[in-house]
């Protein structure tokens, strides 16, 4: 081979193509990875069997209604609108009651039954951001 | 070559004066920057389904692994809705779907892993609630309380 390369000069590996070709890879992969969608989970915890932790202290649950439009109740006070994603008003206000009586108040999330899931995920969101722990579903 | 051979040389008189380009260490680096891409670009596909489409969450965890759990896709169709566990369709009875997960349930072996053992609910975000909670409800019955709602952490 060695020879036969000798005709039109020196075949040897052509390192320029090979960066290139590299440094294209590279891009495709570094620009897939940046808008890569991620799979997450929000749990909530359905009434089980178990004796909850703190049986003898009375909570007062708070509760929050989902209305067909969209519309979040906290308490039967309307709260931020039907369209908002980012639920900053209800937010705010269990961050003030998780400070006040810790992260174990219960919060009971009371959907109508045409609420899509998206705007329910949406609630489940701004309970995990304002850090309840006791969250389920009343109707 | 001949410029060449005179740089050469040059560059064996006085070595330490002549910082050339050194190639084959950035090829190196590169191919380490591409492999290290190319693993995280793999590692994290997002398993689809066709047709649902997952709400978006920022907060959410990121998902646990290797947990004992039994994945339900819900699905929805203009008004009414379908669900398929771990992959494979059920009517629209739920009670079969109770049934799959019980006889999931009872194929484990502890008490500790029947305990751990959770339902990851994968919903389309526009599945209506009173459907979602008829799927919870059959869940429930198969004594499951670890519920998780499964989300993406953005839009496509």
């Amino acid at each position: 081979m060695a020879s036969g390369g000798s005709e039109d000069g020196d075949l040897g590996l052509q390192i320029a193509p090979m960066v290139d070709v590299v440094f294209v890879l590279m891009l495709f992969f570094m620009a897939s990875a940046g808008s890569q969608q991620k799979e997450k989970e929000l749990g909530i915890a359905l009434p089980g069997k178990g004796k909850p932790a703190h049986a003898d202290v009375i909570e007062t649950p708070i509760y929050l209604k989902l209305e067909d439009s969209g519309q979040v109740l906290f308490n039967e006070l309307p709260v931020d609108g039907t369209k908002t994603k980012e639920l900053n008003e209800l937010r705010g206000r269990l961050t003030d009651i998780i400070s006040k009586f810790g992260e174990k108040q219960p919060v009971i999330i009371v959907p109508s039954p045409n609420t899509r899931h998206e705007r329910l995920i949406d609630v489940l969101n701004t309970c995990t951001a304002a850090g309840v722990k006791s969250l389920s579903f009343g109707s | 070559m001949s410029g060449h051979g005179k740089k050469r040389k040059k560059a064996e008189q006085f070595p330490e004066e002549d910082p050339e380009f050194q190639i084959a260490p950035m090829i190196d680096v590169l191919l380490v920057l591409l492999t290290f891409f190319m693993s995280i670009a793999s590692t994290e596909v997002l398993q689809k389904a066709k047709g649902l489409e997952l709400p978006v969450a920022k907060n959410a965890k990121d998902k646990e692994k290797n947990k004992r759990e039994a994945i339900i896709n819900v699905f929805w169709m203009t008004d009414s809705g379908s669900v398929s566990v771990d992959g494979k369709p059920k009517s629209a009875d739920l009670a079969q779907m109770t049934g799959y997960i019980n006889a999931k349930v009872d194929s484990l072996l502890s008490e500790q892993e029947k305990l751990n053992f959770r339902v990851l609910i994968r919903a389309d975000k526009q599945v209506r609630y009173s459907y979602l909670q008829e799927v919870m409800k059959a869940c429930a019955q198969a004594k499951i309380v670890n519920i998780t709602f499964s989300t993406v952490d953005k839009e496509e």
